[in-house]
Parts: structure tokens; C-alpha cells; sequence
């Protein structure tokens, strides 16, 4: 591969980590689809760079979210069961899988996830110090943004499994977090503290996304041609992303990165039914 | 529900949240620790390919070669070995978090980790069987 590709890799990746982090989406969102669809990455090599990279990402950004005690371990270790189990049989189905179905998989979860992020609106959570805890779930932490200390109980935990073993699937088929799945689902339908649902599913992606990475590589498609230059783009993407993100208002953005996420989407999409309609770009 | 009530169901929380707190440190580092190993063996890795202009692999070693590799001061064995060493932080994280709880006598959710831990084996193992 010469280094001009290299280079390119690096920068998409870097980018994608930019987008990701200033939406809390995770960089894999943008890298699988902007590799296979404008550098001509293999999708299932993509794939595996995307995994290895969400495990950065994790390995990374969780010790911040434990530190400041926003991570449930409890919680994370109870959905953990349902989301591993689920990543590593969607890893067997993906690496089988013809790449039509896994481009036009991608293109409805990039379509989610614009859907999601048009709709975005969270959920402020009543105190939970006087409600019953019969799975021990109960977490408190210190929120500096309103000062005080936030206390809550996980509900519906059946509900949350259940959505954890399909977000499990689709990270392990396409080598994303499951972040944008898991945090709506965590805080809207659980009744989690957003910030805590952020914490506790930084820490399951990459736990979910090493069941992904480990079975692309027993099937070679974890690529260091492809892997290096990611995690280098990856690295600094997402520590420009959070500075950004401190002093850009995200919410202005958000409609133009729902308009890359539709895009991004419907390009797969079409690609899936082999469909070639001209686009600007 | 009275106060006192509230300060009670408070109190057991903090007494259960001081708990959790070693097993917490203890992750933390887990992590801190891969990602440092992870780095530094990529930077090695990546500054003998440049300075060999040795070609690097289109995938991963599988793990038996990756020593030989490394002795041979290749440096696609250090990138290897770097990418192994990320993808088995996570891993340790959750022993990590599986023995936490075991020791402070949390038996449900220490066992709920060991599944995860089996899981993510089941993984490793479909890898190391290539």
C-alpha cells in the first residue's frame, strides 16, 4: 500500500474520530462506510479496523468516565452477558456474510442513527434513592453540572438485555461500538442518567468490540496495512473532537452531520442493491 | 417515603459504592497500563518498518509467529503484538472486575463477568484455532 493511501486512511479516520466524538457516536459509524465508500477498503478489512479502533476508543475514553464514577459497573457487567454473546455470533455471521447484506445493514443503521439524532432529546431523571433495587443496580455519582450528587436505579432490565443482545449483533456484523444504541436505550427506556449511560456503554464498547476483533482475526481480516493508520487518526481525531466539543455547540451541527449520516447511508444502501445514482461526491 | 428512610437507603448506597471503589482503581490502572504497552509497542513497531522500509503484513500474525518475529526485531511483530495487547486490555479489565467482586463476596455479579469472560474466550479461542 503506498503512503499516500496511508495518509488518506489516517486523515478519514482522524476525521470520522473528530465527528464521532463531538456526537458521542463512536468513530466506526463514519470509518466503515467512508473506507469501503471512498478509499475502496475491503468491508470486512474495514470492519476489523473499525473494531480494533472502537477498542481504543474504550480503552481510552472509559478510565475518564470511571474516574468520575459515571460507569455502572453492575449494570455494564449484567448487559455485558447479553451484548457479548450477541457481538460474537454477529462477528461468525459477518465474516460469511455476502457484503451487499452487511452494506445494506450498515445503511439502515446509519439511517437509525441520523433518525435518532434528529429526534435527540434525553430524559432528566427523578432521584432514585427511594426506589426498590432488586438486582443491586443502584449507582450515585457527582454531577459538577448541577453540582449535586445524582442517585438512580436501572429499570425494565429485561427490556435492557434484550436491546443489548441486538446491539451486540450489530457491533459484532459491522464493528461499531453499539454506543448508539445502548445510550438512548439506557437513559430513555431504563431511566439512566444520560451521562451515566454514556459512561457505562464507553466502557461495554470495547468489551463487545473486542468479541467482534478477535473473530476477524482468526478469519485475517484485522489488516495492520489498514489497522495502523487508523488508530494514529483515531488517536488524534478523538482528542481534537473533545476540545472541539467543549467549544463548538454541537447542537449546530447536528443537522449537518445528520445530513453526512443520510448520505453515508443511503450510498450503502444503494451499493447493497447495486445501484449507481450520481452523487456530488 | 420519610427522610430517614432516604438517609438509610443512602447510607447502604455509599457503603456499596466505597466497596466498588478498589475494584474501580484497579480497572482504571488495567486500562492506563494496556494503553501505555499498546503504544509504546506500536511507535517501536512503526519506527523499525520506516526504518527498514520493511513491507508491512496485510494481516495479523497468528500468535505462535509473533515471538519469532519479535526476536528477529521485525517490526510488523512489535505493530502484531501491539494490536494483541490492546484487544486483551478489555479482557483484563473484566477479570479484573470478575475478581473484584468474588473478593468483596458479590457472587451474582462476579459470575455474570466470568460469563462475559467465557464469552470473549470462546472469541479468542476462534482465533488462536486459525
Amino acid at each position: 500500500m503506498d503512503a499516500t493511501l496511508t495518509l488518506e486512511l489516517g486523515m478519514t479516520a482522524a476525521l470520522a474520530a473528530v465527528l464521532g466524538s463531538m456526537l458521542g457516536l463512536g468513530g466506526g459509524v463514519f470509518i466503515v462506510p467512508a473506507f469501503t465508500l471512498f478509499w475502496g477498503v475491503d468491508e470486512k478489512i474495514a470492519i476489523g479496523a473499525s473494531a480494533v479502533a472502537v477498542v481504543a476508543n474504550s480503552v481510552v475514553g472509559s478510565r475518564v468516565h470511571l474516574a468520575h464514577r459515571f460507569t455502572n459497573l453492575r449494570l455494564s457487567v449484567v448487559l455485558q452477558v447479553a451484548t457479548a454473546f450477541g457481538a460474537f455470533f454477529g462477528a461468525l455471521m459477518a465474516v460469511n456474510a455476502p457484503t451487499r447484506l452487511l452494506n445494506g445493514l450498515f445503511g439502515l443503521v446509519l439511517l437509525f442513527a441520523a433518525a435518532s439524532m434528529l429526534l435527540k432529546r434525553s430524559i432528566k431523571i427523578e432521584d432514585g434513592s427511594h426506589l426498590p433495587d432488586p438486582h443491586r443496580l443502584r449507582a450515585t455519582y457527582y454531577d459538577p453540572a448541577i453540582a449535586s450528587q445524582v442517585s438512580y436505579v436501572p429499570q425494565r432490565l429485561n427490556f435492557g438485555l434484550a436491546v443489548s443482545s441486538a446491539a451486540g449483533v450489530i457491533s459484532g456484523m459491522l464493528g461499531v461500538g453499539g454506543g448508539v444504541i445502548q445510550v438512548p436505550t439506557m437513559n430513555l427506556m431504563m431511566r439512566v442518567p444520560v451521562k451515566a449511560a454514556a459512561g457505562t456503554s464507553a466502557f461495554m464498547v470495547g468489551i463487545t468490540a473486542v468479541a467482534t476483533a478477535f473473530v476477524f482475526y482468526s478469519h485475517e481480516k484485522i489488516n495492520p496495512e489498514i489497522v495502523i493508520p487508523t488508530l494514529f487518526g483515531v488517536f488524534v481525531g478523538s482528542r481534537v473532537g473533545s476540545r472541539l466539543t467543549r467549544r463548538v455547540r454541537a447542537e449546530r451541527l447536528t443537522a449537518m452531520f445528520v445530513l453526512i449520516l443520510i448520505y453515508l447511508g443511503l450510498r450503502l444502501l444503494l451499493k447493497s442493491l447495486d445501484l449507481q445514482i450520481a452523487m456530488p461526491w | 417515603m420519610s427522610n430517614e428512610h432516604t438517609e438509610a437507603a443512602l447510607t447502604v448506597q455509599e457503603r456499596r459504592e466505597n466497596i466498588l471503589l478498589p475494584i474501580i482503581t484497579q480497572v482504571i490502572q488495567v486500562l492506563r497500563w494496556g494503553f501505555r504497552a499498546t503504544a509504546a509497542l506500536m511507535l517501536v513497531g512503526v519506527a523499525i518498518i520506516i526504518a527498514t522500509s520493511e513491507q508491512i503484513a496485510t494481516a495479523v500474525d497468528p500468535l505462535e509467529e509473533i515471538p519469532g518475529e519479535i526476536a528477529a526485531f521485525n517490526g510488523s511483530g512489535f505493530v502484531d503484538l501491539g494490536i494483541l495487547v490492546l484487544l486483551l486490555t478489555p479482557v483484563f479489565a473484566v477479570a479484573t472486575v470478575a475478581i473484584g467482586f468474588h473478593r468483596i463476596g458479590d457472587r451474582r455479579y462476579a459470575l455474570y463477568a466470568s460469563i462475559v469472560l467465557m464469552v470473549l474466550g470462546l472469541s479468542i479461542a476462534a482465533a488462536l484455532l486459525r
